[in-house]
């Protein structure tokens, strides 16, 4: 503190031995303009910065809606392939369906640990199902039913469905 | 045969398993019903094991975050590894099927009523006849 008393104390005689009473006051005005100026550039900056980030996200979550939407299509098309019996299409779906869920792992929203747990049961599900239908597809006699299988893909529909719910009422509320 | 490494996270599933922590959960989507399988999921991977009744053999494999197999492990050659996988599946299965709190639930039916095992008394016969 005594410092600052005694910088400020030198900067005065400073300014008194090299300037007059009327340019001491003139610099002074200048200095509050400036800083009156700076301040509100700085709150401008801030309130861009903010909007950028605010826009940033929503747009982020609305990517991770349209990646939710095509990866409960998918779930959909390998449900319709395995009521057909067409094993091979179900199986080069799931593996496709696998990609696209691990994908959604790092878009916005999907990062808290319940959800990345739970996509992982998804993808081991998906990987489960494509041993089952590798092993149809090699042994036509084994007997198989759509109804257990489509269940747990149903359910990872209805989960996915849910979260893109959430994701798109939080932008709104983002947004307002 | 199990690798040394899958051994020492097996064994770890094992002891926690004892403990009741692990979350174990049954896997629908095989969809054939020789096999019983069962797996603990992680955030990125995954650990399945399953016993295949028809051919009397126990297996199990770990995934990564992709859901590729990066481990495949069996019980065959050790007896060792058998008994692992044996105590982890009947460990899983118990979890699964909430064997311990339906077990408890007996015992304390069994100490708290002093008549159990009775059904909740019918109504009596209506003898008036329905009038449609």
């Amino acid at each position: 503190m005594h410092e600052v008393g005694a910088f400020l104390s030198a900067t005065w005689k400073w300014m008194q031995a090299n300037s007059s009473g009327i340019g001491i006051l003139l610099s002074l005005l200048g200095f509050g303009i400036t800083w009156i100026q700076l301040a509100r550039t700085r709150s401008a900056a801030q309130a861009a910065e903010r909007a950028a980030s605010v826009t940033a996200d929503a747009i982020g979550r609305r990517d991770t809606i349209a990646d939710i939407a095509s990866v409960i299509a998918g779930l959909k098309e390998v449900q319709l392939a395995l009521r057909g019996n067409r094993f091979e299409t179900a199986l080069l779906r799931a593996q496709t369906l696998r990609e696209s869920l691990h994908r959604l792992r790092t878009r916005v929203g999907i990062g808290i640990e319940e959800r990345q747990v739970r996509i992982q049961k998804m993808v081991t599900d998906l990987r489960k199902l494509q041993d089952a239908m590798e092993r149809l597809l090699a042994d036509t006699t084994l007997p198989f039913t759509a109804a257990a299988t489509n269940k747990v893909l149903s359910d990872a529909a209805a989960e996915l469905s849910a979260w893109s719910e959430e994701l798109r009422f939080d932008s709104k509320g983002a947004s307002e | 045969m199990i690798p040394h490494d899958v051994r020492l996270i097996l064994s770890g599933l094992l002891a926690r398993s004892q403990k009741r922590e692990v979350e174990w959960v049954e896997s629908k989507a095989t969809n054939f019903s020789h096999f019983g399988d069962f797996g603990v999921i992680f955030p990125t991977s995954s650990v399945m094991i399953w016993e295949d009744s028809r051919e009397g053999t126990y297996g199990g494999r770990i995934l990564n975050s992709r859901g590729d197999v990066i481990v495949s492990f069996d019980s065959e050659g050790s007896g060792e590894d058998r008994l692992l996988l044996e105590e982890l599946m009947d460990l899983a299965r118990r979890k699964v099927l909430r064997a311990d709190e339906t077990l408890a639930e007996i015992q304390k039916a069994l100490e708290g009523n002093p008549r159990v095992g009775s059904l909740p008394a019918t109504a009596p016969d209506d003898d008036e006849e329905v009038p449609f």
